[in-house]
């Protein structure tokens, strides 16, 4: 059981980043070009038993790698591991009273649509406000910046969700 | 030490995070253009390799007007062709031929480009293998692109003029004033041009074009065209908006120049640097 979980896992880091990296920083979304970001879905998907601790180091493994592919060192594995660190407080406020059942994964099909939203929202919105901050170090437009994190999260989400009852239904 | 290890161990994931969040940081700050690791890069082979791949696919669409753009540049070049020819009757210029063996040109397509980020990269599919180095310019069919910064043996990365970590030097074509250019307004189609005296005849229309004086390009090779300019009260220099005459969104085929030159050149500026 958990060797195939381990096996799933780095087989979704490695797909997630592919698909980040060849097809989704290809589209360019509004004039300011933001690109919709999917493989905080790795981060968002993991198992709820995942220590911190590896959480914190997958994150920055995965961003690092959507970095190097895209020439922005740094800046997604700064934003990653901002929102591995938040995680676990997220899932802790939004766990319900008696605790996350065992065997069960943070999915719409085992959590319902309400609480996936909430969650990955947060997540998401966490994210792109960390990127498009550090991208500019504070000098963007505050509108702007504004501007961008709403589109990004936006259609960001929406694909997530997408996924939720396309690809990861189980 | 007990207390220091029951600290480490209670606080272990903030640690953690600070030590990751530090390394980040400290790797978006200090990316400097020197220093430029082409593993990490989208220059890297396993990028170079897909990216190539895709682009190969994606390059169809956009085939009609990249061979438009070729036709006139072939038809510039053919004009300016004709005129040299007729000028070498009358008087032989030596200038010209030694400034054609000066530079080597090499061709190459893009396979990565990015416009909308703060700092812009290309990834071109010529490498060292090939015959490109770093700090070779980049020029595409409408003017100066970038400078090559890292290149793996089949690709290389090359930074964009859109990088407001990157400065050019060019001249106003007509006065011959120079400058240096910057990417400033995070905008793809316009740079600017900082570092022209106020007393200088500028109008809006002049074009804009390498100085020659970087040892990296040719002089007069186009950058663009003044767009706007606004004089500036405080230290006697213009403001110059420069509307970029590549466009970088369907950049497609561009040239690899090499000055075959140019560590003799640099040799000689050193030499000259340690004396005084």
């Amino acid at each position: 059981m958990s060797i195939n979980i381990f096996a799933r896992n780095i087989g979704r880091f490695l797909i997630l980043v592919l698909i980040q990296v060849f097809i989704f920083n290809n589209i360019h979304l509004t004039s300011y070009g933001v690109v919709p970001v999917v493989y905080i879905l790795y981060i968002i998907l993991l198992p709820f038993e995942t220590p911190n601790w590896i959480v914190l180091i997958l994150a920055f493994f995965i961003g690092l790698s959507i970095d190097i592919f895209s020439n922005t060192l740094g800046l997604n594995a700064a934003a990653s591991v901002l929102i591995a660190f938040i995680r676990p407080g997220i899932l802790n406020y939004l766990s319900p009273r008696t605790g996350y059942e065992t065997g069960t994964f943070p999915r719409v099909y085992y959590q319902g649509l309400k609480w996936f939203l909430k969650y990955s929202i947060s997540l998401v919105l966490i994210h792109q406000i960390g990127y498009y901050l550090l991208e500019s170090f504070g000098f963007d437009n505050f509108w702007v910046l504004l501007y961008k994190v709403f589109i990004a999260s936006l259609i960001s989400m929406m694909l997530i969700v997408i996924s939720q009852y396309t690809i990861f239904r189980k | 030490m007990k207390t220091l290890i029951n600290v480490i161990i209670r606080f272990h994931l903030v640690i953690m995070f600070l030590i990751l969040e530090i390394i980040s940081i400290n790797m978006v700050v200090s990316d400097d253009l020197e220093k430029k690791k082409v593993v990490f890069s989208s220059a890297n082979s396993i990028s170079g390799y897909f990216n190539k791949k895709i682009n190969t696919w994606l390059a169809y669409f956009t085939l009609a007007q990249e061979n438009e753009l070729l036709l006139k540049e072939n038809l510039a070049l053919r004009n300016r062709l004709n005129k040299l020819q007729s000028l070498s009757k009358f008087d032989d210029r030596d200038s010209l031929l030694i400034d054609s063996v000066k530079y080597s040109y090499l061709s190459a397509t893009v396979i990565n480009n990015s416009i909308y980020k703060a700092q812009n990269f290309i990834t071109i599919d010529k490498g060292k293998a090939d015959g490109v180095k770093i700090d070779c310019g980049v020029v595409g069919p409408q003017g100066v692109v970038g400078v090559v910064v890292a290149a793996s043996d089949h690709y290389a990365l090359v930074v964009s003029l859109l990088n407001s970590r990157f400065g050019l030097s060019a001249k106003i074509k007509n006065s011959n004033h120079f400058g240096s250019l910057y990417w400033t307004k995070n905008d793809y189609r316009f740079a600017s041009l900082a570092e022209v005296p106020n007393h200088v005849k500028i109008d809006k229309g002049d074009s804009i074009v390498t100085s020659g004086f970087s040892a990296i390009f040719p002089a007069g090779i186009a950058i663009g065209t003044i767009n706007d300019y606004r004089t500036n009260e405080s230290n006697n220099f213009y403001e110059i908006d420069v509307k970029l005459s590549t466009d970088f969104k369907s950049l497609y085929y561009v040239y690899v120049i090499d000055n075959t030159m140019r560590d003799e050149l640099l040799l000689l500026e050193k030499s000259v640097d340690n004396e005084y």
